[in-house]
């Protein structure tokens, strides 16, 4: 017989206690990581209270509030990533599909048009422009899909038309943009370099009310997750259910791209890795999606910084970062599980 | 504590009724068995008694209110319906299966005393940590029961629970069902097949065909030779054996 994922409280508080450490680790790892050169040494210092004065500025002042911020975007993003699966019942959803990506690099493309260059990027300018176009492209979506029957279909299916469209007009605009294509470019591939905890100050809040919001529903998205028929068995309106669901899932992601840009594939492969480990309970899927999420994006950050450097080129966008290793480790968690669980 | 009524009603798909004019009246503590030939309306009946498919006619009270006034999460409360199984390929245990089944009704923790007895009851221990989609079709149907029993509502209403059982299963999922309905005092329906089933397990028995309710009553009423073989269209000889107890068997043509 196929060893099985443990899944009695007991294995979960294991799954769970391995990931709070890869959290702590993927932490260190990204504090230690930078052109700098502080190590692994000089940052157990900073936080210990000692470590000279500009290593104290370069680990709490600039690789702090990156790492921090990595964490809450990636935490939001399998979080956000958790409930769209769910409402849409579509293992290949993500929270990009719900148009907010491409609503807000839209929004954030005007902005850079509209501002001075240097100004365009990472102010709160441009944090608002992308987290408001994120939610009106939303809004959009929404109200088509209602318009449509309000199936979990009609919901991938107005996210699908919304995001065409606006992929054109970003297109458009990254033409037009062209002497500032450069900060567009960070935006469209996602990028902590700009991280401040002004920002982490922003997302923190967001990131904490989504989760616990999403746990207190955790039962009903069960029930919704097992399909219409039964979540009205269970006393649950699946359709207000899905509203709600993708309602939270896009305040996190609206807040994560308007930070950080559009980063792919954490969003569609942590819930996956959350089920493999501990079913599809989503209690459980939602604490340990968060936590990896988390890890998995604060590392990726780490690899971007380190890799650019060797390849000398700067830095890489983290959503390169992310897709490069996400993909071929998600084709070998699909190798390893796929034949049982397509969930 | 709660009785189960349906009045002058009509069910069906899409404005074309399948069942016209039912009448029924289930006292606290009764179960009743709906059978019928295949296409009569057992589903459908079942389905309108659960909330699930709204009344084109008529109306369906519980402990004297109506299901279609009250609340979703009310009704939910008050009435469990045996639900499909999860999709193939879903990676999740009999227990999860349990809790999700009740998840309304639950604490944060899934953690419940109602989902642990069901699996006693349905002697599914051992099973808690099997995922579904890999437990045999009786096993599965045994934890559909459970999962309906775990629900703790008052009225429990089962679509064919004795399908995919064994002989010693179909008795021991309709006694306990039984015994649940009395100890909570509630109200059951369960659709059948097996007339012996019925007569073994029912209180009242509503025979479905031609749209109707074509016969309702006491088992010893409706499970008669002639009304049997009149209702499925073939011979049915109908004994009841002092050792045996009631048996229906029917004749080769």
């Amino acid at each position: 017989m196929t060893p099985r994922p443990g899944r009695s409280s007991k294995g979960f508080l294991t799954i769970l206690a391995f990931s709070l450490a890869l959290l702590v680790v993927s932490i260190m790892v990204s504090l230690s990581t930078g052109s700098a050169g502080y190590g692994l040494i000089d940052v157990a210092r900073v936080l210990l209270g000692q470590g000279s004065g500009p290593a104290r500025s370069i680990v709490l002042g600039i690789r702090l509030p990156r790492t921090l911020l990595s964490v809450l975007v990636g935490a939001a993003l399998g979080v956000s990533g958790v409930l769209v699966q769910t409402a849409t019942r579509n293992p290949l959803a993500e929270p990009y599909l719900l148009g907010i990506s491409s609503g807000a690099l839209v929004a954030t493309g005007f902005a850079i048009i509209a501002l001075p260059a240097g100004v365009a990027f990472s102010t709160w300018v441009t944090l608002m422009a992308s987290f408001a176009g994120g939610l009106a492209a939303f809004l959009v979506v929404m109200v088509l899909a209602r318009l449509a029957g309000g199936s979990h279909t009609s919901l991938i299916l107005a996210g699908i038309a919304v995001s065409s469209f606006l992929s054109g007009a970003t297109v458009l605009l990254s033409l037009l943009v062209q002497n500032k294509l450069g900060s567009f470019i960070i935006w469209l591939l996602g990028s902590f370099l700009t991280a401040s905890m002004e920002q982490v100050r922003i997302t923190l809040p967001v990131v904490v009310a989504v989760t616990a919001a999403s746990l207190a529903l955790a039962g009903r998205l069960d029930l919704l997750l097992m399909g219409d028929e039964v979540a009205v068995q269970g006393g649950v309106d699946p359709g207000k259910m899905r509203q709600t669901a993708v309602i939270l899932a896009a305040l996190a992601t609206a807040v994560s791209v308007g930070v950080a840009g559009v980063i792919g594939f954490v969003g569609l492969v942590v819930p996956h890795m959350a089920r493999f480990l501990a079913g599809i309970g989503h209690r459980r899927t939602l604490v340990l999606s968060a936590i990896l999420g988390g890890s998995l994006l604060c590392l990726a950050d780490a690899a971007s910084r380190a890799a650019g450097r060797i390849l000398l080129l700067g830095e890489l966008p983290v959503g390169a970062v992310t897709a490069l290793i996400g993909a071929p480790f998600f084709a070998a968690l699909l190798i390893r599980f796929g034949r049982r669980s397509q969930w | 504590m709660v009785t189960l009524r349906a009045e002058r009603l009509s069910c069906g798909y899409g404005g074309r009724p399948v069942l016209r004019g039912v009448e029924l009246e289930i006292e606290e503590g009764e179960v009743l068995a709906v059978l019928g030939p295949n296409g009569a309306g057992k589903t459908t009946l079942l389905r309108t008694l659960a909330r699930l498919l709204k009344p084109m006619e008529g109306r369906v009270l519980v402990g004297g209110s109506d299901l279609w006034d009250m609340g979703l999460a009310e009704a939910a409360k008050l009435v469990s319906y045996m639900p499909p199984p999860p999709p193939r390929g879903f990676n999740i245990t009999v227990r999860e299966f349990l809790q999700a089944m009740r998840a309304p009704f639950t604490g944060w923790t899934g953690r419940n005393g109602a989902v642990e007895r069901a699996l006693e009851l349905l002697e599914l221990r051992g099973f808690e940590d099997r995922r579904v989609d890999e437990l045999s079709s009786g096993e599965l149907q045994r934890v559909l029961v459970a999962s309906v029993l775990a629900r703790d509502s008052p009225v429990m209403i089962l679509d064919e629970p004795t399908a995919h059982l064994d002989l010693k299963y179909q008795v021991r999922v309709l006694s306990v069902v039984r015994r649940e309905t009395r100890a909570r005092r509630g109200a059951a329906v369960v659709s059948l097949h097996d007339a012996r089933l019925a007569a073994m397990f029912a209180d009242k028995v509503a025979l479905l065909a031609g749209g109707s309710v074509a016969a309702y009553g006491p088992p010893g009423h409706v499970l008669r030779e002639e009304v049997l073989s009149r209702v499925y269209g073939v011979r049915i000889v109908v004994k009841d054996d002092p050792d045996l107890g009631f048996v229906a068997v029917p004749q080769a043509p």
